[in-house]
């Protein structure tokens, strides 16, 4: 293992009401360690490949969603 | 300049708005863009009738993207073709919901956003492809035929104002066979098959984060009463300076009246849908029990509902 895959791996969401599914983590993703996977509901969630992922965090920054959530009182 | 700017609009041609879920600002904005050698994205119903946003540059390919559809689109690499097409210089029209829109605006971050027009439609929150798909699955079992295609919303046949479904069957006789229901539209009114972040929506609010914000008009018989002839009605919010010049641009072919905010508001530009107490428990039958009695269950009016909505329509007469 690596120094980069000792750090921890980018946490996008703990709880699903904070995912809309609007794909910008997984487009903004450099190394393409994003898939869009379908849960059992039906609906589209990131999910990050650990080997593939180089920790550079960049899909926590522009989650827009969590920030403008967080603004209205939605997220703590 | 206080925003938003709000427009009651019918485009002037009746075959673009009976083609259209609302008034056609839709077609009429696109038809602008497309015009100027522009790029048009938006969500259509692909052959498995999901959701899917695609990138247009013909009014054919673009007339696809007209109609409602109540279920969530995949995105696939829609973000990066957009950021390609206004590196390359071009026009660009990226339509979709508005957690979509804030998404493509924050992955497009400091890059030139000069050409790029947004615009994003009031949403109630998306319901469930999965719940969509067994739906239609359950619908072709019941009709002996193979779904050829589907209206979320039938505006042709039972009026802007009204919420029906149309399925087109191909029967196993090869006749083609049309039915008419409400069944998905209860479950998605229920609420219990929304997206579970859509009960903490952020965007359910009079400004949002498109350029343009379209809808159906329902506060019409408030703002503009002579202006609803049921065949559609759009709601135009101007969000900023730069869609105010693309509307002006394209008055010669809309009706349009300035309304007001106030006689304007749909719940959905308020606050979000709460989540339902019974969201657990559907998913519990979705999961362990055949789509038959998801369909009587949450799909159909109770007996008490039903005499209800009777007493409701005695009591107005």
């Amino acid at each position: 293992m690596n120094d980069t895959q000792e750090r921890a791996l980018p946490v996008l969401f703990t709880e699903k009401e904070h995912c809309c599914g609007c794909s910008a983590c997984y487009a903004v993703c450099p190394k393409h360690a994003i898939v869009m996977k379908t849960d059992e509901e039906g609906f589209l969630y990131p999910d990050v490949i650990p080997e593939k992922c180089i920790r550079c965090y960049q899909c926590i920054h522009v989650c827009i969603f969590k920030a403008d959530q967080k603004k209205k009182g939605f997220l703590n | 300049m206080k925003f938003p700017i709000v427009y009651a609009v019918k485009h002037k041609d009746m075959n673009i708005r009976m083609n259209s879920r609302s008034g056609g600002i839709f077609t009429a904005l696109s038809d602008k863009i497309l015009s100027e050698n522009g790029v048009v994205y938006g969500c259509i119903l692909n052959e498995d009738f999901e959701a899917v946003h695609v990138r247009a540059e013909t009014a054919e390919e673009r007339d696809k993207m007209r109609g409602s559809k109540y279920i969530q689109s995949s995105m696939g690499d829609t973000f990066h073709h957009v950021a390609e097409d206004l590196k390359n210089g071009r026009k660009v029209l990226f339509s979709g919901t508005s957690c979509q829109i804030a998404g493509l605006k924050a992955f497009l971050g400091k890059a030139d956003t000069e050409q790029l027009l947004c615009v994003d439609i009031v949403c109630h929150g998306v319901p469930s492809t999965l719940v969509w798909k067994k739906y239609l699955a359950w619908q072709e079992q019941e009709h002996h035929g193979k779904i050829v295609s589907v209206d979320f919303r039938n505006k042709k046949d039972f009026g802007w104002a009204a919420h029906v479904e149309t399925l087109t069957f191909k029967t196993e006789d090869g006749s083609e066979k049309k039915v008419n229901a409400d069944i998905f539209k209860r479950i998605f009114l229920e609420r219990n098959s929304m997206r579970p972040a859509c009960y903490q929506c952020p965007y359910k609010d009079i400004m949002h984060p498109a350029d343009i914000t379209i809808a159906d008009y329902w506060g019409i018989d408030n703002a503009v009463p002579d202006f609803n002839d049921d065949k559609g009605v759009s709601l135009v919010l101007l969000n900023h300076e730069k869609s105010i010049q693309i509307f002006e641009e394209l008055k010669e072919n809309l009706e349009y009246r300035n309304t007001r905010i106030e006689d304007s508001m749909q719940p959905a530009l308020k606050q979000p849908f709460s989540r339902p107490a019974s969201r657990q428990k559907f998913w519990n039958d979705f999961r362990t029990k055949p789509f038959s009695y998801i369909a009587k269950t949450y799909g159909t009016l109770s007996f008490t509902q039903k005499i209800k909505r009777k007493l409701k329509k005695y009591l107005k007469k």
